[in-house]
């Protein structure tokens, strides 16, 4: 199974298993998605797809110029894809035994009462 | 929207960046910049954003060929260092700065070549790299405070009389040193640990694991070959990284060089088991005898007829390494078939044979030394000479590893090879008579057991 991903890696992959997506709308698409929790700087994020690329898990999806703005679109590598299923996954185990462990404590409280 | 001056502002701030990035990403950047103040309606860079892209630039700067000058560097002060207070100079100034090049200045440029290669190999992010290097120099600067103020301290309690101002900052500067250390090395722990399941205890354990390191890097930064084999690990790892970014075609002369002695050819027999367990005998008795040698043939011992110009202890100790050390010779190529015939091709190189050559000559030239004896003026000279094929042998055998860049790679070597003689060398030979007894058992154990492997394997295949 994969490592499991940073939480800044976690946010791109699911921002961009959307689709392709140049930066600045990454951004958008994550603050959008986390509700405003993950809220990244330009820098930071910029330096996120460099690594992501740079380890295969996102990869170039064409360049243009907007307005007289570089854009570069990324894109999820089949990589970046199996990675991020597999935090899923490691996400959904996590979370059914605490819903099983919550249910548990809640109808021992329910007899008890 | 178009804020001309903000642009400008940002494309200043991208200046921290290297030239080959900013070519690179530059534009681009700029752009998701520009688009995100738009986004805040701002007119110019905010002081976080300006602080943000000045440490990422400079984090981007921490790379594997700056990370390979800063090893090069350490290494040669950690050499300079080592060689002030080895060189017979009068004792002094030349010794202190001996002792702070290679306790304080070497590891703490080794440590920034270690950020950097981190950097490089995307273990660190630029942010943690950056600070991991501050906090890193500001750890070996309190460090080097608290060694001066030790001696100050020592010095004045040497001369019967308390210590007072600066000679009474040893602790506080110490304590200092730890907790500066520590914040140094936390991130570098966090990110090598990741972020696993038990992401809460992540920074708490790499916490702990950056205080222990840093607790035992002040003891091993005492010992001048610490900072040197630092270095030439991390010159070594961040050459290859070098190389691998930029393959060379290696030269047709390299694959002469690897061409592989046939192995049957030194399939060690039966004689050689018995060879090194001799060897081991006579090189454990050279050591009995520079030990207790004065004693066993002390004057007017009964039976023995020596008169009073009989062996003293020093006589003893020098015939009996000496002894070692040329029993040591053989013992060191028999030893050297062995493991090559047991760890198969990948040491049987013309290379791996020239620096086992070197090594023992190294060795020869250091029982010469013992022969001189400690009365002479030429036994240290002489002893220093007999580490310089040791760090030849170093060199000799790293050079397959080293990146092929022009002038680059023999540098390399060389800064390799100087290190090793230092660092290797001098107690690789002095110890020589020691630890040559303990090689050839352990030799001769090998040897025997694969014997023992092949006649099991020989019966197995033709039953009777």
């Amino acid at each position: 199974m994969a490592s499991p991903l940073h939480e800044t890696s976690f946010w791109i992959l699911t921002a961009l298993a959307h689709g392709h997506r140049h930066g600045y709308a990454i951004l958008g698409e994550i603050e959008a998605l986390s509700g405003g929790a993950a809220s990244l700087r330009v820098t930071t994020l910029y330096a996120a797809l460099e690594r992501l690329q740079e380890t295969g898990l996102i990869q170039p999806a064409g360049q243009e110029v907007v307005d007289g703005r570089a854009r570069r679109y990324y894109a999820l590598a089949p990589e970046g894809r199996a990675a991020l299923e597999a935090e899923v996954e490691r996400m959904r185990v996590r979370t059914s035994a605490a819903r099983a462990a919550l249910r548990g404590s809640t109808a021992t409280r329910l007899a008890t009462a | 929207m178009t804020h001309p001056a903000r642009d400008q502002a940002f494309r200043r701030l991208l200046r921290w960046y290297p030239a080959d990035w900013r070519a690179q990403h530059g534009e681009v950047l700029l752009g998701m910049l520009a688009d995100e103040a738009d986004a805040r309606g701002a007119s110019r860079p905010s002081a976080g954003q300006a602080w943000s892209l000045r440490v990422h630039g400079v984090g981007q700067r921490l790379d594997a060929r700056l990370a390979t000058w800063l090893a090069a560097a350490a290494l040669v002060t950690a050499i300079v260092g080592g060689a002030l207070l080895l060189l017979p100079l009068d004792p002094g100034p030349w010794v202190a700065i001996g002792a702070r090049l290679g306790s304080i200045a070497a590891p703490a440029v080794a440590c920034l070549a270690l950020a950097a290669l981190l950097r490089a190999e995307g273990v660190l992010t630029g942010p943690a790299a950056v600070w991991a290097s501050l906090a890193g120099l500001a750890a070996w600067a309190l460090a080097g405070g608290a060694a001066a103020a030790w001696s100050l301290g020592f010095d004045a309690a040497a001369a019967g009389r308390a210590p007072d101002g600066f000679g009474t900052m040893a602790v506080p500067l110490g304590v200092a040193a730890l907790v500066t250390g520590t914040a140094a090395l936390a991130p570098v722990w966090a990110s090598v640990l990741g972020p696993g399941s038990s992401g809460r205890a992540r920074w708490p354990s790499a916490t702990v694991l950056a205080l222990l390191c840093t607790a035992a890097a002040g003891p091993m930064s005492l010992l001048p070959s610490g900072a040197a084999i630092a270095a030439i690990a991390v010159l070594l790892v961040s050459a290859r990284v070098l190389a691998r970014t930029r393959p060379v075609a290696a030269p047709a002369h390299r694959a002469a060089r690897s061409t592989r002695v046939p192995a049957r050819a030194m399939m060690p027999g039966l004689g050689w088991i018995i060879g090194l367990a001799l060897l081991a005998a006579a090189g454990l008795a050279c050591v009995a005898f520079a030990l207790g040698g004065a004693e066993l043939f002390s004057p007017g011992m009964p039976g023995t007829g020596l008169g009073d110009d009989a062996f003293d202890s020093t006589d003893a100790m020098n015939a009996g390494l000496a002894g070692g050390s040329f029993v040591a010779v053989p013992t060191v190529l028999g030893a050297g078939l062995v493991v090559t015939r047991r760890f198969g091709g990948r040491l049987r190189t013309r290379s791996t044979i020239v620096a086992a050559s070197l090594v023992v000559v190294g060795i020869a030239i250091g029982g010469v030394s013992q022969v001189l004896g400690a009365g002479s003026a030429m036994q240290w000279p002489t002893l220093l000479a007999a580490t310089v094929p040791v760090g030849a042998a170093v060199a000799v055998a790293a050079w397959p590893q080293l990146p092929a860049t022009a002038g680059g790679r023999l540098a390399l070597a060389a800064g390799i090879g100087a290190a090793a003689a230092l660092v290797v060398g001098l107690p690789g030979v002095t110890t020589a008579p020691f630890w040559a007894p303990l090689l050839a058992i352990a030799a001769a154990v090998v040897a025997a057991r694969r014997r023992g492997g092949r006649a099991r394997a020989a019966a197995v295949a033709s039953p009777a």
